[in-house]
């Protein structure tokens, strides 16, 4: 069965928890995850950030069960890979 | 370990350590002054009775406690109701299960806790010599009242050295400011008990 190995989320978030706590709670998830997050807008109360998680095998319902705990929406699904390998070409051409 | 983890998490998600810190140092100040003032009437006025002056201090000091978890807890919690309606506006969505939303419901109940303890704590720890006076026999109520207003005092100089030092002015100042507050209100005392 197909795993996911990278997932780029649009995530809407409240000022706190800070987006360093959003990485390392994600990133305790699994052994195999990496995370980064970039904040894309601040509003007054809220802030959007893209995040961006790589992993052997990512357990979608988990993240999406975090973020919903950490007080987050996930906005758009906004890249998904999937299978043996990252395609490259999509990785860079989205690697900011 | 992990429950202290727990309550420094809930604190700094809102930005609450600064309050906390502020009800500690002015309920600590408050059960101070207030048990000093019981203190100064009892001595002024030749009060000898050792229970009464227990049960008027304590009494004091468990209605502080009382006073200042409901109030606190009152008013913390409303106010932290209010930020987390505005915060779930903004982003369309029930907060009450995410973390920030417990850390609204932890937050008024630890405020009002530390709100509550500390005048009591205070009134507590001047009264001691008193709550010991028994293992003393035959001991001058006046050396009793002495050892008190010297804990009075020591703590209300050192509330302010502490916010001599929160303020980063010198702390000595700060220890003196705070001193001076406790004198006035023992000198006002005496002259209520001279009339």
């Amino acid at each position: 069965m197909a795993t996911i190995k990278r997932l780029i989320l649009d995530i809407l978030k409240p000022h706190q928890p800070t987006v360093i706590k959003y990485a390392e709670d994600i990133a305790n998830l699994d052994k195999s995850y990496s995370v980064t997050i970039k904040v894309i807008e601040i509003d007054d109360k809220t802030e959007t950030v893209e995040l961006v998680i790589e992993g052997q095998a990512i357990d979608f319902k988990k993240l999406e069960s975090l973020i919903h705990k950490l007080g987050g929406s996930i906005h758009s699904i906004d890249e998904v890979s999937t299978g043996k390998n990252i395609i490259k070409h999509f990785y860079h051409d989205h690697k900011r | 370990m992990k429950f202290h983890k727990h309550i420094k998490e809930h604190l700094s998600l809102l930005k609450a350590h600064d309050i906390v810190r502020r009800y500690f140092i002015m309920n600590f100040f408050d059960g101070s002054l207030t048990t000093l003032g019981i203190l100064s009437g009892a001595y002024f006025t030749n009060l000898n009775n050792i229970q009464m002056i227990i049960g008027a201090t304590l009494g004091a000091g468990i209605a502080m406690f009382i006073a200042g978890l409901s109030g606190a807890y009152l008013s913390e919690s409303a106010e932290r109701k209010h930020q987390l309606r505005d915060l779930e506006r903004a982003m369309l969505k029930n907060l009450e299960k995410s973390t920030i939303g417990q850390a609204s419901k932890f937050v008024p109940i630890y405020t009002s806790i530390v709100d509550g303890i500390s005048p009591l704590l205070a009134s507590f720890v001047i009264i001691l010599p008193f709550l010991f006076s028994h293992v003393f026999n035959d001991i001058d109520i006046k050396i009793l009242f002495y050892i008190s207003f010297a804990i009075c005092f020591s703590l209300i100089f050192t509330l302010g050295l502490l916010l001599g030092k929160l303020s980063k002015e010198n702390i000595f100042y700060g220890g003196i400011k705070a001193l001076l507050i406790g004198i006035i209100t023992a000198v006002i005392i005496s002259l209520i008990g001279k009339i």
